[in-house]
């Protein structure tokens, strides 16, 4: 059993019912982020209250798939045997325009192609029927 | 926090380091703990504060079970959930200075080599946006973002950064207690493969077993004890909490508060340190620390590495000890002991000419930092 999971990659916890619908939202080809219903701040990672203004009423709400590379790394090691065919992948944090910073990868380049300040646009990979990751390539 | 060497470390303790197989953390804790009170001359029940530190990835470092296996009830007691030494020594601090306790063991076991190993495997961006997922493990993910960054500002090299792991070397091999003692090179630096492209194997660094304590107390009682005190002139601190939420999070410009604070509060300027501690996990963290607390320019690490300035016979002694990256990785607490050492002239075939302050700079992951000043005197 132990074995078996060791092969699987670490994938966010649907059961989460804060978070899932980012990854839920994101199978429909959609970046959607809370909007917080009181001071309009737009929240992530996703959660339970608003980190401005603490108020839990916030509502799902679709963002422009743009932004640019902050940075970014090139992983040429697997620290999880998961990742081990990936080898090169970039990893990447995605200034997004509509404000929100996430870590994700770039794909469909070549990695020593990426640089800082690209302009990328998300794409989006399932991971289950009907949730997926969401991951960037060049705009 | 003003201290004016109002509070001093009387005894440090240091267990073997490296690989120690059938031992668990709270055990060599408390093995280090042993070595500081022979030092200090004083049996544990003088101990009337303990404070711990958790390992991370392993059940080592709660007071209440380290109470137990040492067989102590001192008066005040807790937990620290991370390390670095600076967060337990300002605590120790503030409970002297408070009257809480009057003589502070603080301590640190670890088995991450041979226990339970410790990877950094959930370290990075968890807490701030997900990034497993991603593949975004080990601290060498978010410090690989924060270097290129560099690169792509400052116009930084990878050759500039391989000096901080070839100077810690160099220091690491005056050191009989380093793990790291063989000769090493920028040109070897340059041949090591890449972990996460731009870092290398040696930008970060090793896991390892060992335990450390120290005895602090105030400067009055400090006269007591048979070893030389080293006395603390102030502690500051800052927090980055909210994470990717903060801009610029991963070059944490925030650490420039911590460093105005802890200059105020010793009334000294950079100009006056004479030994500087970073802590390492990896290299970038001494990069990126020189420039929050002064040592060069902002966007200058580079070309004020390539001068040397760091290694042995430099401007600046930083980690004479060879830090995490050579030394061994005791979560920074090692910086501390090797500050006690040096001001104290123990530093044997690395010691630097009669240093009277010491400067300690670390952080808890992107998350906090924090900074003490240490002195041979009181001002």
């Amino acid at each position: 059993m132990v074995a078996r999971a060791e092969q699987l990659k670490p994938v966010p916890d649907l059961d989460d019912p804060v978070s899932a619908p980012f990854w839920r939202e994101a199978a429909q080809g959609r970046l959607s982020f809370q909007r917080c219903a009181v001071c309009g701040y737009l929240r992530w990672p996703a959660g339970a209250l608003c980190p401005e203004c603490w108020s839990p009423r916030a509502t799902w709400e679709h963002v422009s798939h743009d932004g640019e590379v902050w940075s970014f790394g090139i992983y040429e090691r697997a620290f999880n045997p998961s990742f081990a065919a990936d080898i090169p992948y970039v990893t990447a944090l995605v200034q997004l325009d509509a404000g929100p910073r996430l870590i994700s990868n770039v794909v469909d380049i070549s990695p020593l192609d990426v640089t800082v300040g690209m302009r990328v646009t998300a794409t989006f990979e399932l991971f289950t029927d009907d949730a997926a990751l969401v991951k960037f390539r060049p705009a | 926090m003003q201290l004016n060497g109002s509070v001093a470390i009387v005894a440090v303790g240091v267990t073997e380091q490296g690989k120690l197989p059938g031992r668990d953390g709270d055990d060599l804790a408390i093995e280090a703990l042993g070595y500081a009170l022979d030092e200090a001359q004083i049996g544990k029940e003088q101990i009337d504060g303990l404070l711990t530190c958790k390992a991370a990835g392993t059940d080592a470092g709660i007071d209440t079970a380290v109470g137990r296996k040492a067989g102590m009830n001192p008066a005040y007691s807790a937990t620290l959930d991370y390390g670095t030494c600076n967060f337990t020594l300002h605590l120790a601090a503030m409970a002297i200075m408070s009257g809480m306790a009057t003589t502070v063991a603080c301590l640190y076991g670890t088995n991450q080599k041979t226990g339970r190993r410790f990877a950094f495997t959930t370290a990075a961006g968890d807490g701030g946006s997900p990034g497993a997922p991603y593949g975004f493990l080990h601290v060498s993910g978010p410090a690989a973002l924060a270097f290129r960054r560099h690169q792509a500002l400052y116009g930084t090299t990878e050759d500039q950064l391989g000096h901080v792991s070839v100077a810690s070397r160099q220091w690491a091999k005056m050191n009989p207690q380093a793990i790291f003692r063989e000769d090493f090179t920028l040109e070897d630096y340059l041949a090591s493969p890449y972990l996460v492209r731009p870092l290398r194997r040696p930008d970060v660094t090793m896991i390892s077993d060992g335990g450390v304590a120290l005895i602090v107390t105030s400067a009055e009682r400090a006269a007591e004890y048979p070893k030389h005190a080293v006395f603390l002139l102030a502690g500051a601190q800052q927090t980055g909490l909210r994470l990717y939420q903060n801009d610029d999070q991963l070059m944490r410009p925030w650490i420039a508060k911590v460093a105005e604070r802890i200059y105020a509060d010793a009334g000294l300027s950079r100009a006056d340190i004479d030994l500087l501690y970073i802590q390492d996990p990896t290299s970038v963290w001494v990069l990126q620390m020189l420039e929050w607390y002064g040592f060069c320019g902002l966007g200058e690490a580079g070309p004020f590495l390539e001068t040397g300035a760091i290694a042995p016979g430099g401007a600046l002694p930083v980690n004479t000890n060879g830090g995490q990256l050579s030394e061994a990785y005791m979560w920074g607490w090692l910086h501390i002991v090797e500050a006690v050492r040096q001001l104290r002239g123990e530093g044997g075939a690395r010691q630097v000419a009669e240093p009277k302050v010491a400067l300690y700079c670390s952080t808890k992951g992107f998350e906090k930092a924090a900074a003490t000043v240490l002195a041979s005197e009181v001002p």
